[in-house]
């Protein structure tokens, strides 16, 4: 069970929760044990909470690895060249359980594209040869580059 | 206590995305290494503007501008620098204009002289995460001035007097809307005061940096606003993809509080505020004011109608005033030198400065602060130190609301009404240059493809047109448009823009429609004659070899992934056209350049 003792049940605090929920699971996403217990919590309906976890898109309703890696994919890293980088780490994570690659919009950090974020890690001008080091420390469970 | 040395270190996201938390454990190791731990001070900067030259670091007393830092640096930096008074030259900035000389001095470097800073004046140059020491550059004494000398009206006389408008894209004129929400009638009394932090533009990341690089300039000027139009509870909303915004702003919000700058009374007088900060889930839309509000209360961020705008009814029904993170930024300083002290700066109907974001095909890249009014031609040539690459081909102002301008711009003033006249916008700042190698078909579709997929998807004008819009463009360059397509993308773009119900959906259509308008014959090259000149629609172009300059090694045979390359070290090498799924890889592993990237399509018979 989440502790979400420091906010109070009420439904403006729903994506705060959301946040801790998702946070606190080590794969990363809500389960419809956590929305339930969000529901529980905010004494709402649980259609309501699946309706707010379903529209944002930080929210993730289906399983994923420790490491969720995403690319961003909004025009000016595109321009640079990050919809290469995205299928090469289509190839090089294929078979990573612990990984999960996911493309996302604009992460504000244009002055450093193309950027790669994982988990809560910002890299900037990334290469495939960086990435390639990145995805190996991966393997070996560190989140550094 | 005063230390020998200064060393300001920018944190801002771009420089620690570049490393920078790298570079300052390394430093304060060959600092301890060298024994003079206790003569440097080593603060951590908000963003100090060029990232792509991160990560950055200042040495004052001297002001010596460090670029492009590795952690290998350090010790020669420690070494040379602070401990024999050397200059490390070679990580200097150098102004190319002068034969590459080398600039030791901060102030010297090009890219700040262009530059008039006032949002941005202390980001960069003070620890974000020290109200001390935003105190020690007048930070606090506007909201003592307000409390102490002026009512509510004088506020909102001395915004009006200064021309300020809304820094997030609308450009709606600041003090208006501080009318309307104190005018507004609450039935308890309860006003409520937003700061809009969920910039989501792509290209643009102007309120990130202020956030992150001088928060406490951001909470004042908010603190002034909720004085003059009456509102005793705030909130930051701010987009979970800034998680260091979000952590320094609850920092300055903790210290604003310890010290009493935030809570009942404060500074002796009747006024009572209170902020909190909420956080987004990634979701775009919420950047629009209803959207933001309804996230606030803890629902889908979908839009509502206007009227009744939130200055009447605004969180839980009641008046509301949202601004953007630069706006407020701009309130302290008009407020201490003057409303007429700002709208010196500027144009007859945009006062003041605005910060852009400028990325793409530039020199400097990063965060800029320039008068109002500038032209196009001089932000991308002075500010930005001309293209890095390539000839100048568009510049696209205003993300995915705004549009692209061309080289007939060049002189067009960049205010709200100059660029809305051109078929641009203001939005929320950013500005991507374009050189010669980028197809804009290709980047209108990109743009509208932001658009959609953020797309709330309550109104069907944005939902469903965008989406007819996309399948069109998608089409045209993949080589399979008719003419008439570009009436109809006219034709659905207008209705979007008319018919949606929020600002997502009525600018959506503007990338492709300023496209249509300015670059009508690249479309039109790309449905009549199935060719894209830029070489960027992969099914408008195709490889050729050389057979002159082929030397048969088969390095572009083996790379190849579908098999299409055929020949032997005799007869050379051919590129069989109905198989080749323009990857590319020929034309990078060829050692002799016989590999050729072309426009449009060859048919196998042709062949």
């Amino acid at each position: 069970m989440t502790n979400f003792e420091k906010y109070l049940p009420k439904p403006e605090n729903i994506l705060q929760l959301l946040h801790l929920a998702q946070d606190a699971n080590p794969l990363q996403y809500l389960s419809k044990d956590a929305l339930m217990e969000v529901a529980e919590f905010l004494k709402m309906p649980y259609n309501q909470v699946y309706s707010v976890a379903s529209f944002y898109s930080m929210f993730s309703l289906k399983l994923r690895g420790k490491f969720v890696i995403k690319v961003c994919l909004s025009p000016h890293c595109v321009v640079q060249g990050s919809d290469n980088l995205f299928d090469y780490l289509k190839k090089a994570t294929k078979k990573m359980d612990e990984v999960s690659l996911e493309a996302c919009q604009c992460l504000g950090v244009c002055g450093n594209a193309p950027v790669v974020l994982v988990n809560d890690k910002v890299y900037g001008n990334m290469t495939q040869e960086k990435l390639a080091g990145l995805v190996q420390n991966l393997k070996e469970g560190e989140n550094v580059l | 206590m005063l230390k020998r040395i200064d060393v300001l270190l920018c944190f801002g996201s771009g420089c620690v995305s570049a490393g920078a938390k790298k570079i300052k454990e390394e430093l304060q190791n060959q600092v301890k290494a060298y024994d003079i731990d206790s003569e440097v001070n080593i603060i951590e900067t908000g963003c100090m503007g060029p990232c792509d030259q991160g990560p950055l670091m200042l040495v004052y007393p001297e002001g010596v501008f460090y670029k492009q830092l590795k952690p290998e640096d350090m010790k020669e930096v420690v070494e040379e620098h602070f401990v024999k008074g050397r200059v490390v030259e070679r990580l200097l900035m150098r102004d190319e204009s002068v034969a590459a000389k080398a600039i030791r001095n901060v102030e010297d470097v090009p890219f700040y002289q262009n530059q008039t800073k006032i949002a941005l004046k202390h980001c960069g140059y003070l620890d974000p995460e020290s109200l001390e020491e935003y105190v020690a550059v007048d930070g606090y004494s506007a909201l003592g001035k307000v409390l102490e000398q002026m009512s509510p009206d004088d506020v909102i006389k001395q915004i009006q007097v200064s021309g300020l408008r809304g820094r997030g894209g609308g450009g709606f004129p600041t003090h208006l809307k501080w009318k309307f929400a104190k005018a507004a009638k609450s039935d308890d009394g309860k006003k409520y005061m937003i700061c809009n932090g969920d910039e989501g533009d792509p290209g643009a990341f102007m309120d990130r940096s202020l956030l992150e690089g001088d928060p406490h300039k951001v909470l004042e000027g908010m603190m002034i606003a909720a004085y003059a139009v009456g509102a005793c509870e705030g909130f930051f909303y701010i987009r979970a993809e800034y998680p260091l915004a979000i952590q320094r702003i609850k920092l300055a919000i903790e210290n604003a509080k310890e010290y009493g700058l935030l809570g009942d009374n404060i500074l002796g007088s009747d006024f009572c505020f209170d902020v909190e900060v909420r956080t987004g889930a990634g979701a775009f839309v919420c950047g629009e004011e209803t959207a933001l509000i309804s996230s606030i209360e803890g629902k889908r961020g979908h839009p509502k109608p206007k009227p009744p705008f939130p200055a009447n009814k605004g969180l839980w029904g009641k008046p509301t005033n949202i601004n953007n993170v630069e706006t407020f930024a701009n309130v302290p300083p008009i407020i201490l030198k003057g409303g007429e002290w700002f709208a010196s700066m500027g144009t007859q109907k945009s006062k003041g400065t605005k910060v852009f974001a400028l990325t793409g095909d530039v020199k400097n890249t990063g965060l800029v602060e320039v008068p109002m009014g500038i032209t196009i031609g001089e932000l991308i040539g002075k500010v930005g130190g001309g293209m890095s690459s390539g000839q100048f081909k568009a510049v696209q102002l205003g993300g995915p609301s705004g549009g692209c301008l061309t080289k007939q711009h060049w002189d067009v003033p960049i205010d709200y009404d100059s660029l809305i006249a051109e078929g641009a916008m203001m939005g929320s700042g950013g500005v991507i240059v374009m050189n010669h190698e980028k197809c804009m078909v290709n980047v209108a579709k990109f743009f509208l493809e932001f658009s959609l997929e953020e797309s709330c998807g309550k109104c069907s004008p944005c939902r469903v047109g965008l989406k007819h819009m996309h399948n069109i463009l998608e089409k045209i360059t993949a080589g399979k448009g008719t003419m008439e397509d570009i009436t109809e993308l006219e034709k659905i773009g207008s209705v979007v823009k008319k018919t949606s119900l929020c600002g997502l959906g009525q600018t959506a259509p503007n990338p492709v429609l300023s496209t249509l308008k300015y670059f009508r014959n690249e479309y039109e090259e790309h449905i009549k004659e199935k060719k894209c000149s830029s070489l960027v629609c992969a099914d408008l172009l195709h490889f050729e070899i050389n057979k002159d300059k082929c030397v048969g090694c088969s390095l572009c045979a083996k790379k190849c992934p579908t098999g299409c390359i055929e020949g032997s070290k005799k007869e050379k090498f051919t590129i069989l056209q109905g198989e080749c799924v323009k990857c590319g890889n020929c034309l990078e592993v060829c050692p002799v350049g016989a590999v050729a990237k072309l426009p449009g399509i060859l048919s196998e018979d042709e062949e």
